[in-house]
């Protein structure tokens, strides 16, 4: 029987080729998926990012949300309104005033298309001047919404920015225990942007809770220092339907 | 891979048993390959030399060509038996007479099916590994399927979103459990159908090589 045995083949030997021959299809699959990957041409994915889109009057210190209003939109609302008060201007003194002598037609034609013209003109202005405006707004470091923000009213801006983050950041989950839950919450940025927060109200469902944590936590690595170079403190409310400011 | 870095604990377990079973599996597979394989060329080289040569001693004596060959070791275990019972019978002056009466023959058959048991247990050595290999592999990679399933889901309702980009990645690097289960089975399955076949092959060849070799034992003693 021992010259049975001696003949087997060597069962080691079967292991490492067995070994080698997992470790080639390995490196074949890897190579292959790193192949597959470098020949994939993914296209830019462009973000539009809300909290950035003009606003009317950045340096009022309004938030983004309050008062974004496109200057486009209310230009249009200008030119709609003109012919309503055009008419009047002209219609007012033909009613009031002594009847004027009698001109021809093609007088009074003459003076109501100058005066028509007078009115484009202006209009005109208004809007050139509401344009230049805004470009203004936008070059400067005015942008509301942004970081950099100045309004009038402290952080008022910042706090828009922040409360748009968190709410980038903020899931809810699919289930939670009360009908409604709200997490209350006051929120500490330092002047060096270390954020800090307390929850003031909590919900009692511990997964809700959890998911306030997390966006938090997700907020602070895209958050930025307040602009004005002061501490920031503002309450938010975090519901299943977004976050919201106190 | 990425896919197997993300994975949890518990995956990761269930595909390293898996990798662990796959590596096993096509060891078995190359040795019995190689020795099924050995075993089949040197029998029929074996079978020639021994219709050939009509001397016992002579075959014997080149019995080392043949080394991997089943019917060259129950040759072996029987020249061996009849050799004792030879000697005996110098002992008893009855040189070269192995008497059917005394149980000679038989002595010769019982030491030939020790070494048939004895050959069948080689060739099926480590078969059993297939066997197991083929029918656990895929429940395991299951259960791996499944737990990873579990924890997706899991983290799917923590986070609250249930779309297809978030849903997909989780089931995917699950699925891969079941993958390898397969991919470990399917091989050791094949192996162990393809492998029990051809040593039943073996089997019957040495069947009928000691029925044959017992005849000629008779056939050659009984006469004188």
């Amino acid at each position: 029987m021992s010259r049975t045995l001696k003949n087997n083949p060597r069962f080691g030997l079967m292991v490492a080729s067995s070994l080698l021959l997992h470790l080639t299809i390995y490196a074949l699959i890897y190579q292959y998926n790193k192949l597959q990957r470098a020949n994939y041409s993914q296209e830019q994915t462009y973000y539009v990012d809300l909290v950035n889109l003009p606003v009317a009057r950045p340096r009022s210190g309004a938030s983004a949300s309050e008062k974004a209003s496109p200057p486009a939109s209310s230009t249009a609302r200008q030119v709609v309104t003109l012919p309503d008060k055009s008419p009047k201007k002209i219609a007012t003194p033909l009613a009031t005033k002594k009847p004027p002598k009698v001109k021809p037609a093609s007088e009074t034609g003459e003076e109501l298309s100058k005066q028509m013209a007078k009115l484009q003109k202006r209009v005109e202005e208004k809007h050139t001047s509401s344009a230049l405006d805004t470009i203004r707004n936008k070059a400067g470091s005015g942008r509301t919404g942004m970081p950099g923000g100045k309004g009038d009213q402290a952080g008022s801006d910042y706090a828009s920015y922040v409360k748009s983050r968190l709410e980038d950041a903020f899931y809810s989950p699919m289930v939670y225990k009360g009908k409604k839950p709200e997490v209350k919450l006051l929120l500490r940025i330092s002047r060096y942007g270390k954020i800090d927060f307390r929850i003031e109200q909590s919900s009692r469902d511990i997964l809700f809770d959890a998911a306030v944590r997390r966006a938090i936590d997700m907020a602070r690595e895209n958050l930025k220092a307040p602009p004005d170079g002061e501490d920031f403190e503002h309450p938010f409310v975090f519901r299943p339907e977004g976050v919201k400011k106190k | 891979m990425a896919i197997f870095a993300v994975t949890g604990l518990v995956v990761k377990l269930v595909l390293l048993v898996l990798i662990f079973f796959s590596v096993v599996s096509w060891a078995i597979i190359f040795y019995k390959f190689l020795q099924v394989h050995r075993a089949n060329r040197e029998s029929i080289r074996f079978m020639d030399f021994f219709w050939k040569t009509k001397r016992f001693d002579a075959i014997n004596e080149q019995l080392d060509r043949f080394g991997h060959s089943p019917l060259a070791v129950l040759f072996s275990e029987g020249y061996i038996e009849m050799k004792k019972l030879l000697g005996k019978g110098v002992q008893k002056e009855e040189a070269e007479i192995i008497s059917t009466e005394l149980g000679g023959i038989d002595n010769i058959a019982r030491a030939l099916r020790r070494a048939t048991t004895s050959e069948i247990a080689r060739l099926e050595k480590y078969l059993t590994f297939l066997a197991t290999t083929g029918s656990t592999a895929p429940f395991i990679g299951l259960f791996g399927t499944v737990w990873g399933i579990m924890t997706s889901f899991k983290a799917i309702g923590e986070t609250g979103s249930a779309s297809l980009a978030v849903v997909a990645p989780g089931i995917a690097e699950a699925l891969i459990a079941t993958a390898i289960g397969l991919v470990a089975a399917i091989p050791a399955v094949i192996g162990y159908n393809h492998f029990q076949h051809k040593i039943r092959v073996l089997i019957g060849e040495m069947d009928s090589f000691s029925t044959e070799y017992l005849n000629v034992v008779q056939r050659t003693f009984s006469r004188k």
